[in-house]
């Protein structure tokens, strides 16, 4: 199955050539655009795109299709936040010893 | 040219920046038509449609996917439009003679080395042919997904099938090919 996957990895960057020259066809349809081919801008079309000109549709889309990858990241986020708050926690109960010890050994300084 | 800048001129109207445009896609939008229709008349008139609505309406395109994207999504979802309007009046299946006439196929990219190791370029046809000769229940998932990088998600809503249904028949179509490889070995 590996193999079929690395054919059609290829068959991706496979082009049909055309038999008529599809180029000229499809310029000379948009040179002479009629009434009737602004139908072809039907609601469903506005919608769809509507809704790619949407960054947020965009994203969720992105959410949607890799739930999983998203799922993980946001987990990644969390302990990530979590390992800075604990970091920075270590950091301010030693700066609050470090105060504390200081001012014990300053008190004492003071009695003698 | 750069494609970016082709359409910022296209949608300031240059028609000639559009044209370039249709050199480049033209090609690419009439395949992914033809390996879902399996008709070159349809293909051409999909890729006429696609561009007609690309011209009229690229004003509009804020440029937040690619180019190719746009037009990819475009050309699929008006290609599932005509299946489903060819479900409708019941002409189904487009007949063998079609599907077997033949095309010309040419490569964008073909990596050499890989030519030279793995594959050659009639074995890559043969697995063209064969994608092309699927059932339509298992070809566009899998054109979809392999072909055009749809998720499984994306597929289900545009056919109207379950995802479980769409991964099967994607995996089906995967068996199909390597089978059939056998027996053209």
């Amino acid at each position: 199955m590996n193999n079929i996957n690395r054919y059609l990895k290829i068959v991706k960057n496979a082009v049909i050539q055309p038999y008529d020259d599809i180029d000229k066809k499809i310029i000379n349809r948009i040179s002479n655009i009629s009434k009737l081919d602004e139908k072809l801008l039907d609601n469903k079309f506005l919608d769809y795109l509507k809704k790619n000109n949407s960054r947020i549709y965009l994203v969720i889309q992105k959410i949607k299709n890799n739930p999983g990858s998203f799922a993980a990241l946001a987990i990644a986020g969390v302990f990530i936040v979590v390992f800075i708050a604990f970091i920075f926690k270590i950091f301010l109960d030693e700066e609050k010893i470090g105060g504390d010890n200081h001012q014990l050994s300053s008190s004492k300084d003071d009695t003698q | 040219m750069d494609e970016r800048v082709l359409i910022a001129k296209s949608k300031k109207g240059d028609k000639a920046a559009f044209e370039e445009l249709v050199r480049q896609f033209s090609k690419y939008v009439y395949t992914t038509a033809f390996f879902i229709l399996r008709d070159t008349h349809e293909a051409e008139d999909v890729s006429q449609e696609v561009f007609v609505k690309v011209y009229l309406s690229i004003k509009g395109f804020r440029g937040l996917s690619s180019f190719k994207t746009w037009i990819r999504k475009l050309t699929v979802n008006t290609c599932i439009d005509k299946l489903r309007l060819r479900s409708k009046t019941k002409d189904k299946k487009v007949s063998l003679e079609k599907i077997t006439e033949e095309y010309e196929v040419v490569f964008t990219r073909f990596d050499q080395s890989l030519e030279k190791s793995f594959f050659n370029k009639e074995t890559v046809k043969e697995v063209l042919k064969i994608v092309v000769s699927l059932d339509e229940s298992y070809r566009i998932p899998l054109i979809l997904r392999d072909l055009q990088d749809y998720s499984y998600r994306e597929i289900s809503e545009l056919t109207g099938k379950p995802i479980g249904t769409v991964k099967t028949n994607i995996h089906r179509a995967r068996k199909i090919i390597k089978d059939k490889l056998k027996t053209y070995r």
